[in-house]
């Protein structure tokens, strides 16, 4: 018979860790709070009969958000046979106020006390047994970063699986025990005996959800409200005050008693950085010198040393050469040969290139992540962020989807606010996802080469800024209106990082890259080679000729006023804009795919047969856009509307079709009319150009102006997530 | 002749993983971070 372990705990405390401690999976873990938002399951290594299951972080069984009703729904319904109660034991006392509430499940408790390398090092001394003792249930020490202390976990809690379960933790004050035990004899019979207790609380704290479960007649609810509101007037609180209130002082006694720190009312190391780090005025500009320094070796030193070789000799000699001359001496049919060298070396090779440089970027952010800076940032932009309508929580999403979108968005599920939830889905993609880190490096080598090493952090700096105006815009309209939501993140000891932790990271990271090079990039690419070989007659052709040019030329003409169709020189030529205009339409299936189209499509062009490399393709594109074209072009790759995964994400979480239509449209909007500001604004400033592009796009900036410094129309939306909406 | 054989299967085999690939992947992002059965194509654990 099958054992099912829930690891239950509050945020950031470890879960996922453990997780993948007990099943040998390999679920991302992040340094901050909201990291698992849905339920995750594997099987106990060594025991297939146990399935553990990884439930997102929760301060209590009173579910504000829809990640916390995941948990929730889950211990009450499903009724796991015993829960692994994950406990961060540097912070023993908010972690235990969890504890009390799931040992009230009527499902039997292991303590798994966490993070007791930490409290080691501090030389803080921890009574595991006592808080054994103190609960009734068994406690064990664990460190579920360097695994110390899982396989006892997961033995104990095999063990108590079978072991009846205890459901009493806190014995409230008299008055209030007197309440429940009356609301009690009301309920008993509509509810489980195994949660009768968990019910009867819940009732006496009005829990609209809980209260959902038992079909109450009409005159036992006007009881239960009238004992309710005696003992709220006996005790002049309210009634869920009373209970939060009782448990935090029967836990503290407890916490005091089981974890005696070594140097009490000293600051601890974390303290110290602290005040640096996240000090009021120099919080930002050490955030800002941090990322140019990550970026400095990415997209300048350690990466470009590793991309340049993969580019000039790997992909510009040594498989062109290879391939190229062994289907010479093999007598390969000149279109077939052209469909490797030219789709599939010359699309997949472009992209593959940046690879180095974007596994010394994932290197550098894991890093930051796991040893907990970036916990520091989230509160440090929750100042900055509240000033423009939004909270930091935003910013945890936003952070994901430095990553990839798709997590990113769905993270936005921590939010409680449903407006502030709809905005962080809409503006997480402005911020550039690991798929357009190749746009960005092709576009500073294109146009700007050795001196480009400011373009990757401005393409950052530009996510945060369209975040910011998106933001202060949209919140005066009635579909986001309201106050940003409050922000409480704790924020975790400062750790070095895991070094398994960040290399298994990047090495996911890296292979789902080189996957969807594999994948989706090589289909696209092999597409983008037959449209612009053949055309419409399916004859062999010049590009120019192709089926690809006629889609791109009927398009083109939209994207003219952004720069696309012009020469270096600035004079119009609208056969060259068609380029560009297919490489951002690839870009929807998959952002990789506008460097993999202009890799078919320039390498072919502009190169001979066997030297497509992604830095020629990079020469070849600045020889074809003026810079601000070029600007132009990677401004709106990396504002409008995500690939198609991450669209999926939106409209899931979205969950209003209309919504979710006009997010992509306001998305596309925003990147053209950005787009359309710093081409015709730069041409306008540098070389005294004015036309028709150039007062709309002044009259674009003026409408932005308007919506930015407007007062606020509309009233706050307080509308927050319940259980049964969530579900 | 048996050049163009060759290089014909590879290719066929290429484009019959890559779409298998995207078929697997059922509209998820794979970016492999996450895990999350909804939104990632990876196996769960």
């Amino acid at each position: 018979m099958s054992i099912r372990i829930a690891l239950a705990g509050n945020p950031n405390t470890g879960k996922t860790t453990l997780f993948n401690a007990l099943t040998g999976s390999s679920q991302h873990v992040g340094n901050w709070p909201g990291v698992t938002v849905e339920k995750k399951d594997g099987h106990l290594i060594g025991d297939r009969d146990v399935i553990v299951e990884d439930l997102p972080g929760i301060y209590s069984l009173a579910p504000y958000t829809m990640e916390e009703v995941v948990s929730r729904h889950y211990l009450i319904g499903e009724a796991p046979d015993v829960i692994l109660n994950i406990i961060d034991a540097t912070n023993l006392e908010r972690n235990l106020y969890l504890t009390t509430q799931l040992l009230e499940l009527g499902i039997p408790v292991v303590l798994a006390l966490n993070m007791t390398d930490v409290i080691e090092r501090s030389g803080d001394r921890l009574d595991e047994a006592m808080l054994a003792q103190k609960f009734g249930c068994r406690a064990v020490r664990i460190s579920a970063l360097t695994g110390s202390g899982i396989e006892e976990a997961a033995r104990v809690s095999k063990e108590a699986a079978s072991e009846p379960a205890l459901v009493r933790a806190v014995t409230f004050s008299d008055r209030v025990e007197a309440a429940i035990a009356e609301i009690a004899k009301i309920i008993a019979p509509h509810v489980d005996a195994r949660l009768l207790r968990w019910h009867s609380i819940k009732s006496f704290e009005r829990d609209a959800e809980a209260r959902k479960l038992i079909a109450l007649t009409e005159d036992e609810a006007d009881r239960v409200e009238a004992i309710i509101a005696s003992c709220e007037r006996d005790m002049d609180d309210d009634a869920e005050e009373i209970i939060a209130s009782e448990r935090y002082d029967a836990v503290e006694p407890i916490a005091r008693g089981c974890l005696v720190p070594a140097r009490a009312g000293t600051a601890s190391l974390s303290d110290k950085v602290d005040s640096i780090v996240t000090h009021r005025i120099f919080a930002l500009p050490i955030f800002a010198l941090v990322m140019f320094f990550v970026y400095f070796l990415a997209m300048q030193t350690i990466g470009t040393w590793g991309t340049d070789w993969v580019n000039d000799v790997l992909f510009g000699e040594i498989v062109p050469e290879t391939v190229g001359s062994w289907m010479e001496s093999a007598q390969v049919s000149p279109l077939l040969s052209g469909l490797v060298m030219d789709g599939i070396i010359a699309g997949v090779g472009a992209v593959i290139g940046f690879l180095p440089q974007m596994l010394v970027l994932f290197f550098c952010l894991a890093l930051l992540e796991d040893c907990g800076y970036m916990a520091r940032i989230a509160f440090v932009l929750d100042r900055v962020f509240r000033k423009f309508g939004l909270s930091g929580k935003s910013f945890i999403p936003i952070l994901i989807g430095t990553g990839c979108g798709v997590p990113g968005i769905m993270g936005s599920r921590t939010i409680a606010s449903d407006a502030d939830r709809r905005l962080t889905i809409m503006t997480t993609t402005f911020m550039p996802c690991s798929a357009k880190l190749p746009v960005i490096a092709l576009i500073a080598a294109s146009f700007f080469g050795d001196h480009g090493w400011w373009v990757g952090p401005s393409s950052y700096l530009l996510g945060i800024a369209s975040i910011i105006v998106c933001c202060v815009m949209l919140k005066k309209t009635r579909w986001f209106a309201g106050d940003p939501t409050p922000f409480v993140i704790e924020l975790p000891q400062y750790h070095f990082p895991g070094m398994k932790g960040v290399f298994r990271t990047v090495a996911q990271q890296g292979m789902a890259f080189v996957k969807k090079a594999g994948t989706i990039i090589l289909l696209a690419s092999v597409l983008i080679w037959a449209l612009q070989g053949f055309n419409w007659k399916l004859e062999e052709v010049d590009a120019e000729d192709s089926m690809l040019a006629d889609i791109g030329r009927a398009v083109a003409p939209i994207f003219a006023p952004l720069g696309w169709s012009e020469e270096p020189d600035g004079s119009e030529k609208s056969e060259n804009g068609w380029r560009a205009t297919v490489a951002s339409i690839s870009g929807l299936i998959a952002k990789e795919n506008v460097v993999s189209t202009l890799g078919v499509l320039y390498g072919v062009e502009e190169t001979d047969d066997e030297d497509e490399s992604a830095s020629l393709v990079a020469s070849a594109m600045g020889l074809a856009l003026p810079a601000l074209a070029g600007i132009s072009f990677l401004i709106f790759n990396l504002l409008c509307a995500p690939c198609f995964a991450a669209m999926g994400a939106m409209r899931r979480e979205m969950m209003d079709t209309k919504l979710w239509l006009g997010a992509i449209a306001f998305q596309c909007a925003y990147a053209y009319v950005v787009a359309l500001m710093v081409y015709q604004f730069g041409r306008a400033a540098a070389f005294g150009t004015f036309t028709g592009g150039t007062i709309a796009a002044a009259t674009a900036a003026a409408a932005m102006i308007y919506m930015i410094f407007i007062k606020r129309p509309y009233e706050p939306d307080k509308k927050v997530y319940t259980t049964a909406e969530a579900r | 002749m048996m050049g163009n054989v060759i290089v014909g299967a590879i290719v066929i085999a290429m484009i019959a993983f890559a779409v298998r690939g995207v078929i697997k992947s059922k509209g998820g992002c794979s970016c492999g971070t996450c895990g999350n059965r909804e939104c990632c194509a990876r196996k769960k654990g």
